[in-house]
């Protein structure tokens, strides 16, 4: 298809219109392997219509969707070969077992029927369902349900994981297990698309972003690059030895580069607007001015952070 | 994929038929079959017929489970699936239309299948110490097997289609068939009546109603009312499974049951099956009897009505999504698509459908023409007709096209209500003003309906001046609703608004 070979899943000007109203416009997105990418944006952005696009639930108005450079919608049952999905609400077949529903699944992806029986037991271990492996689904929890929603997701080896809210419902436990099992993935080179607007869900983990709004990507890519071409806006700490409250405020007053200065005590928060090289520069002229600096450093910035900066349009 | 190692059969036989439940479900119908044979044992004379009737019982009560618990299983099986958020995971499978189809008409009812198999061999074994055929019992497990598979697709139809599970939709669907076979039973057309396993199954067993015995025919020729069962199951179940594996793994407001050619086909499928089964001998027959007066103008005449439900519900099946509907509009007027696009409007097919129909009629008229005189079937007259029946049909489709634009919840059959009450209300009209004057009432169902114009025959075309008028008018109707719907798909769809998080 001429795409790079490491790129898993493409959207190319995808459009998707409900009725009367334009849900997605144009989402232009390249994930390449192994990254997970968190789609952030508040209710109705678009988030679900994306991902639902992008497993092949929902067919684009107009667009075109890759996953391992296969058409999702032209060859819908080769493309699901790649894609292992979850949403957010969903239910079980609670009649069954939690080894007879995963064994299910398997088939139904067409996994050869002898490998079936060591991934089902892998899978279950994963999860931590290993306990409940005989257990008929209707005794389960809500939290283990949706760990087995997840297991089902991944029993066929799924190069792509596309998960629609998936900690909707999960304890904290469960929330730091599911990050633990993405990131494990991850580690293996599976891909993931997944959706949220709890950002704290995707704090740490995620590698890149793509905020939509109103159906359209504000911002897209590493988060290292999000929060390095912002560099107009990083947040710097500054605390001191001693009573020199007056002369930092001075110095930094005096720097046009600074603003939003808050000096409580022997500490400061201000956002600077040059780059590395001027923030060590302003280091030295602090430390030559006498001030005794115990600590200097630029505040790590959250994906809720660049969140709120993106959508208030700061940095466009 | 064998049906056996179909994921979806597996999971259905795992979950329904664990030992227990399977265990009790087998002493069940063996009770039952005891008790059956007990009340069979007190009704017969001999062992020959204690046999015979516990076998007649058997196979009723088989018919009757399969039917019922195949019309309740896979009428739910999509819509229920749909409704616990079950089936999009499904359709992320690697399975496909076919096999979520096979899996699921074998797979959902396969408690009944199992408690019907448990009394089959008791069943055949009854039957052949009653000294019934084994090629007639063979028929009835044959027609048995044809009419489960019948239903099953039937009922997983309807459940596509259905926004929310209901059990007694796809039951009414089921009892259907029954219904509109036995109307048909006395008419030209006794092969309809085929659709119900009933007459296949009475003239397998020699049951003799008190109504004359009536032959079907098949282009003319005598037919097993077996072979024409099996016929009208095989093809019509065909057609409902080509409109499943089209609409299976859509989201259903995406649904579009057929394409324009297939919809062209299935008018022309319709079409060869009624003249196939017009019984030219019957016709004349009913035509020259002292208390009938069906002719071929009548059945002409009934063509035309046939065709007008048909052309209508062919109409409705190739009714796309809106949005498709608003794409092809922008793309017809960006000159990049045709206005005869599969996403376009529909009224041009219904045309061609009309087309076809009116070709097959024009076929089957000069077919006939050495047992019936070509003039008798008013072919001209036909034709004015059709072309009121057309621009009705076309009307009324394009109206429910619009309510697909306008209306967001339930179009179709709020559009469908629509249309019920504007004909009930075109006919309180006119025979309120027939109580006035007659000429008035005739004027005014000349205008509003097209039953004015399927009494041109009597009246003549001189006279049929409302029925001309009448079709200028609901002429014009068809241009004012597409042009409302080309205004409505003018319109450009709006941003989402935004949300807080």
């Amino acid at each position: 298809m001429g795409f790079p070979s490491k790129t898993m899943i493409r959207l190319e000007k995808l459009r998707k219109e409900y009725d009367d109203l334009l849900a997605v416009d144009g989402l232009d997105v390249t994930i390449p392997e192994g990254e997970i990418y968190g789609l952030i944006g508040p209710n109705g952005a678009g988030k679900t219509t994306t991902i639902r696009m992008a497993c092949g639930l929902l067919e684009p108005t107009d667009g075109r969707v890759f996953v391992a450079d296969v058409d999702v919608h032209q060859q819908p049952e080769r493309a699901q070969e790649f894609i292992g999905y979850l949403s957010d609400f969903f239910s079980v077949y609670e009649d069954l077992k939690v080894w007879e529903y995963l064994d299910y699944f398997a088939r139904a992806y067409r996994m050869p029927s002898g490998d079936i029986p060591a991934r089902i037991d892998e899978v279950i271990q994963q999860v931590g369902l290993e306990v409940k492996r005989d257990v008929l689904i209707k005794g389960l929890s809500r939290g283990m349900k949706q760990r087995l929603g997840i297991a089902r997701a991944i029993i066929h080896r799924p190069r792509v994981l596309l998960l629609d809210e998936p900690a909707s419902g999960l304890d904290p436990k469960a929330r730091y297990d599911l990050r633990t099992l993405l990131q494990s993935l991850r580690d293996e080179g599976t891909t993931v698309l997944i959706s949220s607007h709890i950002l704290a869900e995707l704090e740490g983990f995620c590698t890149s972003i793509g905020l939509m709004e109103t159906g359209r990507m504000v911002r897209s890519g590493r988060i290292e690059e999000i929060s390095s071409t912002e560099g107009a806006h990083r947040v710097v700490r500054l605390s001191w030895l001693g009573d020199a409250g007056g002369r930092v405020e001075a110095l930094l007053g005096a720097n046009a580069q600074i603003t939003g200065l808050m000096v409580k005590g022997r500490e400061a928060v201000f956002r600077f607007a040059g780059t590395e090289d001027e923030l060590a520069a302003l280091l030295e002229e602090l430390v030559q001015g006498g001030i005794q600096v115990l600590a200097f450093g630029e505040v790590r910035q959250t994906v809720e952070d660049l969140y709120l900066k993106l959508a208030k349009n700061e940095v466009m | 994929m064998t049906v056996w190692q179909n994921p979806e059969f597996v999971r259905h036989v795992r979950a329904d038929l664990r030992l227990a439940r399977a265990v009790t479900v087998a002493v069940i119908a063996l009770v039952i079959c005891g008790l059956v044979g007990l009340s069979c044992w007190g009704a017969a004379d001999d062992v020959i017929e204690f046999f015979q009737l516990l076998h007649y019982w058997l196979v009723g009560i088989q018919f009757t489970v399969l039917g019922f618990w195949c019309a309740s299983a896979c009428g739910q099986a999509i819509s229920r699936e749909r409704e616990l958020k079950t089936f999009d995971f499904l359709r992320t499978t690697r399975l496909t239309a076919w096999d979520l189809i096979a899996g699921k008409i074998f797979g959902a009812p396969v408690t009944a299948y199992f408690a019907v198999g448990c009394t089959i061999p008791i069943s055949v074994l009854a039957g052949l110490l009653g000294a019934i055929s084994p090629v007639k019992i063979l028929g009835v497990y044959v027609l048995l097997a044809a009419f489960t598979l019948f239903v099953g697709v039937l009922a997983l139809w309807v459940s596509m289609l259905l926004e929310k599970s209901n059990t007694g939709v796809p039951i009414l669907v089921m009892l259907m068939p029954v219904g509109v076979g036995y109307a048909f039973s006395s008419s030209p057309f006794s092969g309809f009546s085929a659709i119900s396993m009933l007459p296949a199954l009475f003239a397998l067993y020699d049951v003799r109603s008190s109504s004359p015995q009536i032959t079907p025919t098949l282009f003319g020729l005598p037919a097993s009312y077996l072979l024409l069962t099996l016929l009208l199951y095989v093809t019509f179940g065909a057609w409902f499974a080509l409109m499943l594996v089209r609409g299976l793994k859509k989201e259903r407001q995406e649904i579009r049951l057929l394409s324009h050619w297939q919809a062209i086909g299935f008018v022309a499928f319709l079409n060869v099956l009624y003249y196939a089964f017009l019984d030219p001998k019957r016709l004349l027959a009913l035509g020259s009897g002292a208390f009938n007066s069906f002719g071929p103008r009548e059945a002409a005449q009934m063509a035309i009505l046939f065709n007008a439900g048909v052309l209508f519900l062919v109409g409705l099946a190739m009714i796309g999504s809106r949005e498709k509907l608003r794409v092809w509009w922008r793309r017809w007027k960006a000159r990049q698509e045709s206005y005869l696009s599969g996403d376009g409007l529909v009224w041009p097919w219904i045309a061609v459908g009309a087309a076809v129909a009116y070709g097959l009629l024009a076929a089957e008229v000069f077919g006939e023409q050495a047992a019936i005189p070509v003039h008798d079937w008013r072919l001209g007259v036909a034709g004015v007709v059709f072309l009121e029946i057309l621009v009705f049909v076309v009307r009324d489709v394009l109206f429910i096209q619009w309510c697909t634009l306008i209306m967001k919840k339930r179009p179709v059959f709020i559009g469908f209500l629509f249309l019920s009450l504007y004909y009930v209300a075109a006919g309180i009209v006119a025979s309120v003003a027939g109580l006035a004057s007659r000429k008035a009432g005739s004027l005014i169902l000349g205008l509003l309906s097209p039953w004015q114009m399927m009494g041109l025959e009597n009246v003549g075309f001189a006279q049929a001046h409302p029925s001309y008028i009448g079709l200028a008018l609901q002429a014009g109707v068809v241009v004012v609703l597409v042009t409302a719907i080309t205004r409505r798909l003018r319109r450009s769809p709006a941003l989402v608004p935004a949300a807080s998080s």
